[in-house]
């Protein structure tokens, strides 16, 4: 009887087309999975902006109440906080990716540090820092910027540099009246100022004050150009806008919402 | 004819005696009441069909009156309390809560626990957002339970309600504010120090009533101008004849 013949390759070809059928899968499954893993962070809306209480984040969208949820920018980082929930949305806007969900009331968060309120008192990361501040900046590793209430009876505030291994305090800036937001950008310094008694606002580029034609609720950095938006409050007839800030003053941007990021 | 009559009634009488009756109460109410001759006998002809659309129409009257005495009786039920006697009277011996000191100058948060573990605040005193945002002064602390409140508290695990403590010693006032919000206000014996609790869905305390700490007051609502349920508790302390409010978390060990 004649022996059957399988194939008229030798034995080194038969392991050569293998290993050739494993390298094909391989390359297969990595291009797929690259491919794959880059569709998902596509996202189709490339636009962050809130209007009438909703924020769209790029595909993502969030109610946000006038009373008691917050937003906090540190770019790239934008912060949903939803105290009643006891809830933090954090949003990456370079990558275009949600960060992370954290379950405390966060005042800032740069680079997995975060500054939040839990009780009577800020911490950064696990730290006490001994204050409660009410609005907050992550400077650098070792400096925090810290809007706290100075009387306890009435709304005046002031902005202090805490040192975060010390805790020290330095004041930096105090007022008769309402510091509403605190920013940094390279390394000048911003923040806001509301007259409780006249309702003028004004917005301070390091102690230098420009006045503004609303409410300074929230310093933000768009594109390298420096912004504020000012929410709904029966302080400004209830209506959000956004203005573009630079040394001749505060511009108010058209149209409808406040945008964040495009 | 008269004789045959009454021999025919007798005989009805042995066959049919209920039904005889009932047909003879039928003819003396028909015919007092329809002065028709033979208006009695014929109703009794028709006694099946007449019997049934009375009995149809005496249902139907009760139905009717039973769907308005509901839609009439239930809002005046509800705003009476009266239904709250049976319900929330007999939460309120199950929760009392022996972790409260007794005292007239408050030292626990309102959920109970110890210091600020079973609370998170979502709006500080004269919380500066808030001015900002309705333009007055928030002279209270907005409280929502944490995680471990929900994980620990015996209170809630007996009713799962978010049962609202007395943190002093002292006398009720119960009352609705100029918003809507059920307010509870607990004043020391001395008159010199209040606790105020506002946006209740529930109360379980009267005007009047003397209570100690840890009596529960209220559940957690989000009763009057208020965007969300929470607690807003308030200290004020006596200063010369007026209330003056003062940061509750200062108190709270």
């Amino acid at each position: 009887m004649k022996d059957v013949e399988l194939n008229p390759l030798n034995s080194n070809l038969r392991h050569l087309l293998q290993w050739g059928v494993i390298l094909i899968l391989a390359l297969f499954l990595i291009v797929y999975f690259v491919f794959l893993s880059k569709g998902q962070n596509k996202t189709k809306n490339n636009t962050v902006y809130l209007q009438n209480g909703n924020l769209q984040v790029f595909d993502d969208k969030i109610a946000v109440s006038q009373f008691p949820d917050k937003l906090a920018f540190h770019y790239p980082y934008l912060v949903i906080i939803k105290p009643t929930q006891k809830t933090s949305i954090i949003y990456n806007l370079e990558e275009k990716r949600l960060e992370k969900n954290i379950k405390e009331i966060v005042l800032d968060y740069y680079k997995g540090n975060l500054l939040f309120n839990r009780g009577a008192t800020t911490f950064y990361n696990k730290q006490d820092l001994g204050v409660l501040c009410e609005k907050a900046f992550i400077k650098s590793q070792s400096e925090i910027l810290c809007v706290t209430n100075q009387y306890v009876k009435e709304n005046n505030s002031k902005l202090v540099s805490i040192n975060i291994k010390t805790r020290e305090q330095k004041i930096i800036y105090s007022s008769s009246n309402l510091i509403t937001d605190v920013s940094v950008m390279g390394n000048d310094i911003y923040f806001g100022e509301a007259e409780i008694q006249t309702h003028n606002n004004y917005i301070y580029i390091n102690n230098k004050r420009i006045e503004t034609p609303d409410i300074v609720s929230l310093i933000y950095q768009m594109n390298g150009e420096l912004y504020f938006a000012s929410f709904k409050s029966v302080l400004n007839n209830q209506k959000e806008s956004s203005y573009l800030v630079n040394k001749n003053g505060a511009f108010k941007k058209e149209g409808e919402g406040i945008l964040f990021y495009k | 004819m008269n004789f045959l009559k009454k021999i025919k009634n007798i005989h009805d009488f042995k066959n049919d005696p209920f039904g005889f009756i009932i047909d003879s109460i039928i003819i003396i109410v028909v015919n007092l009441l329809i002065p028709i001759p033979l208006s009695g006998r014929i109703v009794t002809q028709l006694r099946g069909p007449v019997l049934g659309f009375l009995t149809s129409l005496l249902v139907f009257s009760l139905f009717i009156l039973t769907v308005i005495g509901t839609l009439l009786m239930t809002p005046l039920l509800m705003t009476s309390g009266f239904l709250k006697t049976f319900t929330l009277a007999s939460e309120s011996t199950l929760m009392a809560d022996n972790g409260f000191h007794e005292a007239s100058f408050p030292s626990q948060n309102p959920f109970g626990g110890s210091g600020l573990n079973y609370c998170t605040v979502s709006a500080y005193f004269m919380d500066s957002n808030y001015y900002l945002t309705f333009g007055k002064n928030h002279t209270g602390v907005d409280l929502v339970p944490s995680d471990s409140y929900f994980a620990n508290s015996n209170a809630y695990k007996a009713t799962k309600k978010i049962v609202i403590f007395s943190t002093i010693n002292g006398k009720v006032n119960h009352y609705v504010d100029s918003e809507g919000g059920e307010t509870v206000e607990v004043t020391n014996s001395d008159n010199s120090l209040k606790v105020m609790f506002i946006h209740f869905s529930d109360v379980l305390v009267n005007s009047g009533d003397t209570i100690k700490a840890g009596t529960p007051v209220g559940i957690m609502g989000s009763t009057g101008f208020s965007t969300g349920a929470h607690v807003h508790y308030e200290i004020r302390i006596n200063s010369g004849g007026s209330w003056l409010a003062v940061n509750p978390l200062s108190y709270i060990q």
